[in-house]
């Protein structure tokens, strides 16, 4: 009789391990009032998939953090099976062949396939190295030009025509810069995205298409660095560190800014003046960077756990889902359905200034530099850039000719 | 078993607690980091064996030269007016006459206790160039407002200021200490000899806090030699690389790079550095350091 029971019991349990849903660790990157809203989507996968799949979020840090968890858990051999990774941190992952290559569940998946053309192709084509699709978008954005529209009129200027060029943005502000020394027309500081769009947009480039070769003494990077330089010496230009960005921006002293259309919440409810938001401005070319995060899955981790990640993938990206995550944080929603939906094009109707990221995205939206050695790259350029901008007798040529000797030597050691 | 292998074995069994942290969290590591600073390692590809490629490209890198410069200009103002400060604050608070010592002491030992990332945020407030207090307070004399933090002439004096403001209450404390054990009788011989304040102060007080100005001197010296926080949060070894300090430039190696190999030397370095430091100073003031 006992050893009967004994033989049900171990059955059972045999039965309850077979059954056991499947894990899956999902580390994301951002608190405030995002990880709710991830959370909840969360909390609905799991219930639809009750008894199938635990999808377990665990917020992993900030962007930096995130990749830093990320390859100490690498070596500990404990990696999560999907992870929300900053558009620029990538790199080393690629090269390290850690990311699973998506196109294999897709292939498999004849009903999603016919969905993907349905996400904003540009977001696609961010996430898509050497031919194959690696992740899709999270957190999107692109950076527009906001402005305070009532400096714009006291300065006799129309809100209603900002600026397209950058000249333009100059002669706004000196215009602007008349209304007393305190006054300025636009604010620079140091965010990556930002000087990765002044390059593009005079023409230049900060790496190649390839990733071999430092273009950051092209002409057109020089170019713009001279000009942001010239404004600044001028006074119708200001610099700030990062940590003081908003008490500029919010000040009302300051005409122009360029921002994450993400900001555009917390601006509004900040700014105590009438606030505009258009498309960034361009000289040569128009270029905006695709800025935020995309969530990435790993490729070493069993099989049936990864068909569980790839059902939460396909979840979070869905069409009711990306609406409800761009309408509850203001990121962009990364589907064209979700774009279209009524709740959506409701909002555009009520303001239209959170339209223009997505008006941008369809016209000049690109990648940004992702290649391994990046972030020590962008460092070169930053101090470079903080030279420019605080000493104004650098020479912009020279000091571009530094940074790029030095970058191009951090690049030929990877 | 035998009676002294017994105490023996007894003796290893208290000490095992801390022997296996200290193993575990100290002396392992230290080994660890010696040993990757002769690989080339970005925790997801295979460890590469470079020999001394790491040093070499270390050692004519402009980058770690010129943070290796801002870190001793850093720690060369930073220990000495913090110990002047300290020293100065602990003979005020030590005054026989002067009322709501506690409160004074309280006042002044604030900032040790205070997170340093918390502290550094408002001091980022404070130094701001247009809104900043620092510069409304300075506008009342008349100076024109400075861009602390975005002027690579003045970033460092800002960190300078936040770090000597951090330490000099735990300065002042360790002089009150030192202060406290100097024997009255002392004093009162020399008042009976007639002696000015300032002389009792040169030839008692300062000899006899000797042996506090060297453990001060040493602890100050470390901590100003690994300042971090402050730079991490604040200016983020910017504008144009002025406050990039070497355990900065380490951490940015090691966790934005992913270069550790190349950061293991750097640690490798600086812990060299802070040995022969230390050493230097005890040997210096072995002949200047008088003991009550």
């Amino acid at each position: 009789m006992k050893k009967v029971w004994i033989t049900v019991t171990l059955l059972i349990c045999a039965m309850m391990l077979f059954a056991a849903p499947v894990k899956v660790v999902v580390w994301y990157a951002q608190t405030g009032i995002y990880s709710p809203t991830l959370l909840e989507l969360i909390d609905e996968f799991n219930k639809l998939n009750e008894g199938k799949i635990v999808v377990e979020g665990v917020y992993s840090g900030s962007y930096e953090d995130t990749m830093q968890k990320l390859v100490a858990s690498m070596v500990a051999g404990n990696l999560p099976h999907i992870a929300q990774i900053e558009q620029s941190r990538i790199g080393q992952f690629l090269d390290g062949d850690a990311f699973q290559n998506l196109d294999e569940f897709i292939n498999k998946d004849p009903e999603f396939k016919a969905t993907l053309s349905d996400f904003f192709p540009r977001f696609l084509a961010a996430n898509t190295f050497y031919g194959k699709l690696y992740g899709f978008p999270l957190n999107t954005s692109t950076p527009l030009l906001y402005i305070n529209r009532d400096v714009f009129r006291a300065a006799g200027l129309d809100p209603n025509k900002p600026p397209r060029t950058w000249e333009e943005v100059y002669e706004a502000a000196k215009a602007v810069k008349k209304l007393g020394p305190d006054y300025y027309g636009y604010r620079l500081g140091d965010d990556d995205w930002i000087l990765e769009s002044y390059a593009w947009q005079f023409g230049g480039d900060i790496v190649s298409e390839d990733g071999m070769k430092v273009l950051l003494d092209s002409p057109g990077t020089i170019d713009a660095w001279k000009f942001f330089q010239k404004g600044l010496r001028e006074g119708v230009f200001v610099y700030t560190i990062p940590e003081q960005g908003n008490a500029m921006d919010l000040s009302g002293k300051v005409a122009m800014v360029c921002r994450s259309t993400g900001s555009l919440a917390y601006m509004i409810q900040n700014a105590k003046f009438d606030l505009g938001a258009t498309f960034m401005p361009y000289q040569v070319k128009k270029a905006t960077p695709i800025g935020g995060a995309n969530i990435y899955m790993f490729k070493n981790k069993p099989q049936n756990e990864k068909q569980a990640a790839w059902e939460f993938m396909k979840f979070v990206t869905a069409t009711p889902n990306t609406k409800k995550w761009s309408l509850a944080t203001g990121y962009m929603a990364s589907r064209v359905s979700a774009y279209e939906s009524p709740e959506i094009q409701e909002l555009f109707k009520k303001d239209p200034r959170a339209e223009v990221t997505y008006l941008q995205l369809k016209e000049s939206a690109v990648r940004r530099p992702y290649i391994g050695p990046y972030r020590e790259i962008f460092n070169i350029m930053l101090s470079s850039w903080q030279t420019i901008m605080t000493d104004m007798n650098a020479n912009v040529e020279n000091v571009l000719k530094t940074a790029t000797e030095k970058a191009q030597k951090v690049l030929d050691e990877y | 078993m035998r009676r002294k292998t017994r105490e023996a074995l007894t003796g290893w069994v208290f000490v095992s607690p801390a022997l296996v942290t200290q193993i575990l969290f100290i002396y392992f590591p230290l080994g660890w980091s010696f040993f990757v600073s002769f690989f080339r390692w970005n925790l997801i590809r295979p460890m590469r064996f470079i020999g001394f490629d790491n040093y070499t490209s270390m050692f004519t890198s402009s980058d770690f030269w010129s943070s290796m410069s801002v870190t001793f200009i850093y720690v060369a103002v930073t220990v000495p007016v913090s110990i002047l400060i300290g020293l100065l604050l602990a003979l005020l608070v030590n005054l026989p006459w002067l009322k709501g010592k506690g409160v004074f002491r309280t006042f002044f030992y604030i900032p040790v206790i205070t997170s340093m990332a918390a502290a550094a945020v408002i001091w980022a407030w404070i130094f701001e160039g247009n809104v900043g207090l620092l510069n409304y307070f300075l506008s009342w004399f008349g100076a024109k407002s400075i861009n602390w933090l975005s002027d690579p002439d003045y970033a460092l004096i800002a960190l300078m200021i936040i770090g000597i403001w951090k330490r000099i209450g735990y300065n002042m404390v360790l002089f009150l200490a030192g202060l406290q054990v100097i024997p009255r009788t002392y004093y009162e011989a020399a008042d009976i000899d007639g002696a000015s304040t300032f002389s009792k102060f040169t030839s008692i007080t300062w000899p006899l806090l000797s042996p506090t100005t060297l453990f001060v001197t040493v602890m100050q010296f470390i901590a100003s030699f690994r300042v971090f926080v402050s730079v991490s949060v604040i200016t983020r070894g910017g504008p144009a690389n002025s406050t990039r300090v070497i355990t900065f430039y380490l951490y940015e190696n090691a966790f934005a790079y992913l270069k550790f190999g190349y950061a293991a030397a750097i640690s490798v370095v600086m812990f060299l550095m802070m040995v022969v430091f230390t050493l230097i100073q005890f040997r210096f003031s072995k002949r200047r350091v008088h003991y009550a």
